[in-house]
């Protein structure tokens, strides 16, 4: 027993709270900090001086630098990440379809259609007047280009998403070797037996990142490398990456995702990504936009065929058999339907579009011009069911289409709300676990400074009792 | 359990977050009036709205339809009441004219009158709608009656669409309504007027003179002598016409008998015709009229036709000749009655069985009065048939009025569905809005207070 194991054990428990304030400040500091998870210093007594009788302590030790991490929850969130950057690709993609179609009254393809047989209606009344004629050329113009106008904001839109794609890659693409190269330091930092607390904690932040953008599933291995899986293909294997790329699929003209080879060869990997954002952006792009475009061009086609229809049984102010009013060609190549860019190439048939006399309103050439019964014919198509659209009207078809989009938000809104909720639930319960409360901290502060100032105190005694000793010498 | 502080402060921010979402979209309500302001609000209502919006836009155009129908029709009503009143006043003056009173410059200046009707009515059929015309049938854009009533247009029926599926005749084909044609019994109303100017004119459709006679030989003189010229009592006797005396005729002839015709003014003037027998079946006669008639004497009679005429045993016409009779020169005007004349017939004689007790001469000629009494009924005729479309009109204006009122009722009614899937209640609106700030200023108050607790705040 001695004076000094007295100071020596001041000494371990001033260096053990200097340790405890310093990770308090550290936990203070990043109370902000994203990904952070709290750190607590682990005191132990020191293994006691046992004498014969009995033993005495030795004071305080640290064993190390704790993060307060549940492995459990934190595999929790980046499902919930996964899920929730699906949900929300995909509720923005669905909406940006939903906002090609304009909603206000007299605007877009449904009053289009309405002005368009109306006007037949319109001429129905007055077969030989040249201001309704050219009324009506007018309505058949803005149908037109609602049509072309409608389809090309549908690409746009599926160009957009491809964008977006391309862009998801590339930051997926730093993301991964990020990982890599944090597997790398926390071998290395973590070598001596202690913990890469703040590594880990960026690692785990990374991968939430990921998650967003596809479905991952990690493994850590025994040195605290973790892989990372995504249905079953390798993205992240300790300190190697896979590396994205993507390549123009000249077909479709999108892109397509692919793995870079080491020898510059790559690999179509794109089916994988089924989930998170890249999986959402894949889907809107190749089939949720794909399938309005489609609805969108039978439409146009069935527009342009049961009204050139019609319009031929007619005949024109000039008495003779009208001709087509629209014109869809050419007619595309098989093995795509007929139907197909219908929606793009509409428009006015080339003929009539110079001349409105045209308008074949007559149903028979000696009616000309009060004949008015192919106009009546032509305005009572818009009420017409048509086999080809599913026997339904052109009007109900177009509500059709806006009535499968708006389902599809609709179902996609409720599940983005429902991820969002699991994200913030995953989220407050690692919060419960990892996250810094500023109260506890502070009143951590105060325990560990009074707990400093006590170890200074029991210096000074230390102190006191050598200078009591050297006065007995002195 | 822990709060941490990162939680905390995301709880404070989604709690005001949310508040602030409810609070803007009140707003937006509140200020737009609706409650769907754009797609993802609430789909299924959107959708509806659009099918609403649809069904909307086509009642408007149908009630446009019909608006725009109304006035061809009811301008077509004022025509026919304006056609009725036309053969209305030609009636009249077909009544009035219709005896022996109103005869000569009266007749001839009614003629002048319907002959202005006739042109009202053509005009009236020709009438037409911002340059479209009412009866032409499909073929409206030119005058569908030339100017001798003759129809050039066609019997197109021009519709408008009312419904979905109905629609509504708004024209009536000129043929059909003027012409009679396809209508039981029709009458046409241009060949009606121009009769009956031709009856006033004198000028009808029969014409010449249709002589029948029953005669008995064995009661006449075979043999006698037609008078010779009587020698001249009047100032010209016109070359080649005998001027006598009735004696001379009567001392001569076998019998006579007077007919009674009308000149192009509608004067009556008598014809006798004297007849001889010339032995046997074989006869002759002579056609005289006064002489005053034609500027001579009134106490002379001017011969101003001949004939023969042969039977046979059984008292059967088998030959005749006849010359015309001319009335040429009459004195009290230009006037002429040329019988036969024209195409309507000629002189024609037809014998009959002789018979024993007396000779006479049936005759069927133009009568004074003769000619009104079917033009009267054919005037009623057009009348009953052009109140008959008139009927129609007002029927279809009746139904095109009900179908208005109908489409402006479910209009109401789809306006009214759509205010309410679209729309917001405004009470509850800005009540919503009251309440909303309110929960959101609470929600900073609340988030103000739990932030400001801090164990800092009690460390001095």
């Amino acid at each position: 027993m001695s004076i000094q194991a007295l100071l020596n054990i001041a000494g371990q428990a001033l260096a053990a709270q200097q340790q405890a304030l310093r990770t308090t400040g550290h936990n203070l500091s990043n109370a902000d900090t994203a990904g952070f998870s709290r750190q607590r210093v682990e005191f132990g007594s020191a293994p006691p001086d046992v004498g014969a009788d009995f033993s005495l302590g030795r004071g305080v030790q640290t064993s190390g630098v704790r993060r307060a991490v549940d492995r459990f929850l934190e595999d929790r969130l980046l499902g919930a990440h996964g899920e929730a950057g699906f949900s929300q690709a995909e509720n923005r993609a669905l909406n940006r379809i939903a906002d090609v179609f304009p909603i206000e009254e007299g605007s877009g393809l449904s009053a289009a259609l309405d002005a368009f047989f109306g006007a037949f209606s319109d001429l129905a009344q007055n077969p030989a007047s040249q201001s309704e004629r050219v009324a009506l050329m007018g309505r058949a113009t803005v149908l037109v280009q609602t049509f072309q106008d409608t389809r090309a904001r549908l690409t746009a839109t599926q160009s957009g998403l491809d964008k977006d794609l391309k862009s998801a890659v590339q930051i997926l693409n730093g993301l991964l070797p990020r990982v890599a190269e944090l597997n790398v330091q926390i071998v290395a930092d973590e070598v001596g037996g202690g913990q890469a607390n703040d590594l880990r904690d960026q690692r785990q932040k990374l991968l939430q990142d990921i998650a967003d953008f596809a479905d991952i599933t990690t493994r850590e291995g025994a040195d605290g490398q973790v892989s990372v899986e995504m249905n079953g293909l390798l993205l992240v294997s300790n300190d190697r990456a896979i590396t994205l790329t993507t390549t123009l699929d000249p077909a479709s003209n999108q892109h397509k995702i692919a793995s870079l080879g080491p020898g510059g060869n790559t690999t179509d990997i794109t089916s994988f990504f089924d989930r998170g954002e890249i999986g959402a952006t894949i889907q809107a792009r190749d089939v949720s936009v794909p399938a309005v475009i489609d609805q969108l061009d039978q439409l146009a086609f069935a527009v342009a065929n049961e009204v050139n229809t019609q319009h031929t049984l007619g005949f024109d102010l000039n008495g003779t058999a009208g001709g087509n009013f629209f014109d869809v060609a050419p007619a595309p190549l098989a093995p795509l339907p007929a139907y197909d860019s219908a929606a793009a190439k509409i428009k006015i048939d080339l003929t009539l579009a110079g001349d409105s006399r045209l308008i074949a309103a007559a149903q028979e050439a000696t009616g000309v011009p009060g004949d008015n019964r192919n106009a009546l014919a032509m305005a009572g198509l818009y009420n017409t069911e048509f086999v080809s659209l599913g026997n339904l009207t052109f009007q109900s078809s177009f509500i059709n289409i806006l009535a499968d989009i708006g389902e599809k938000v609709q179902t996609s809104e409720s599940r983005l709300a429902f991820h969002q909720d699991l994200l913030t639930q995953a989220e407050s319960r690692r919060e419960v676990v990892s996250g810094v409360n500023m109260d506890e901290e502070l009143s951590n502060l105060i325990k560990f400074q009074r707990a400093f100032e006590a170890a200074a105190r029991l210096v000074q005694t230390g102190d006191e009792m050598y200078q009591s000793v050297l006065a007995m010498v002195g | 359990m822990r709060v941490s502080y990162q939680s905390l402060f995301q709880q404070v921010n989604d709690g005001v977050q949310r508040s602030l979402i409810r609070l803007s979209d009140a707003q937006r309500a509140a200020a737009t009036g609706k409650r769907l302001n754009e797609f993802a609000d609430d789909p299924f209502a959107m959708t509806q709205v659009f099918g609403l919006r649809s069904a909307i836009s086509s009642l408007r155009q149908y009630d446009r339809n019909i608006a725009n129908g109304l006035p061809v029709l009811e301008i077509t009503d004022t025509v026919f009441g304006q056609v009725t009143d036309v053969l209305g006043r030609a009636r009249e003056l077909a009544v009035a004219m219709a005896n022996d009173t109103n005869a000569g410059a009266n007749r001839l200046s009614a003629a002048g009158e319907v002959a202005q009707l006739f042109q009202q009515a053509l005009s009236l059929a020709n009438s037409q709608v911002e340059g479209q015309r009412l009866f032409g049938g499909f073929q409206n854009g030119a005058d569908p009656f030339d100017a001798s009533g003759a129809y050039l247009g066609d019997s197109g029926d021009i519709a408008i669409q009312t419904t979905e599926t109905s629609t509504l005749s708004l024209n009536f084909p000129g043929n059909e309504v003027f012409q009679g044609v396809g209508v039981l019994d029709g009458v046409g109303i241009f060949d009606v007027l121009r009769d009956l100017e031709s009856v006033l004119r004198g000028n009808t459709g029969e014409r010449g003179l249709s002589l029948k006679l029953n005669l008995d030989s064995a009661a006449a003189t075979p043999g006698a002598a037609f008078p010779t010229d009587g020698g001249p009592t009047d100032n010209n006797p016109a070359v080649g016409v005998i001027d006598a005396t009735l004696a001379n005729f009567q001392a001569a002839s076998n019998y006579s008998t007077n007919v009674k015709v009308f000149d192009s003014l509608g004067d009556a003037h008598t014809l006798t015709f004297f007849f001889r027998n010339d032995g046997g079946n074989a006869w002759s006669y002579q056609v005289a009229t006064n002489a005053a008639d034609l500027g001579g004497s009134a106490a002379d009679l001017r011969q101003v036709g001949t004939g023969s005429l042969n039977f046979d045993g059984a008292g059967a016409l088998t030959s005749s000749t006849a010359n015309p009779i001319s009335l040429t020169g009459l004195v009290n005007n230009a006037a002429t009655v040329t019988i036969p004349s024209g195409t309507g017939g000629s002189l024609t004689f037809s014998g009959t069985t002789q018979l024993a007790a007396s000779s006479k001469l049936l005759t069927r000629s133009q009568t004074n009065t003769d000619g009104f009494a079917p033009q009267i009924a054919r005037f009623d005729a057009t009348m009953a048939q052009i109140n008959s479309f008139r009927t129609e009109v007002g029927a279809r204006l009746n139904t095109a009025e009900a179908i208005q009122e109908r489409l402006a009722r479910i209009e109401l009614q789809t306006v009214s569905r759509r205010a309410e899937i679209e729309e917001i209640d405004i009470v509850e609106a800005f009540s919503d809005l009251a309440r909303l700030e309110q929960a959101f200023t609470a929600a900073l108050q609340v988030s103000a207070r739990l932030t400001q607790l801090s164990l800092l705040n009690f460390l001095q």
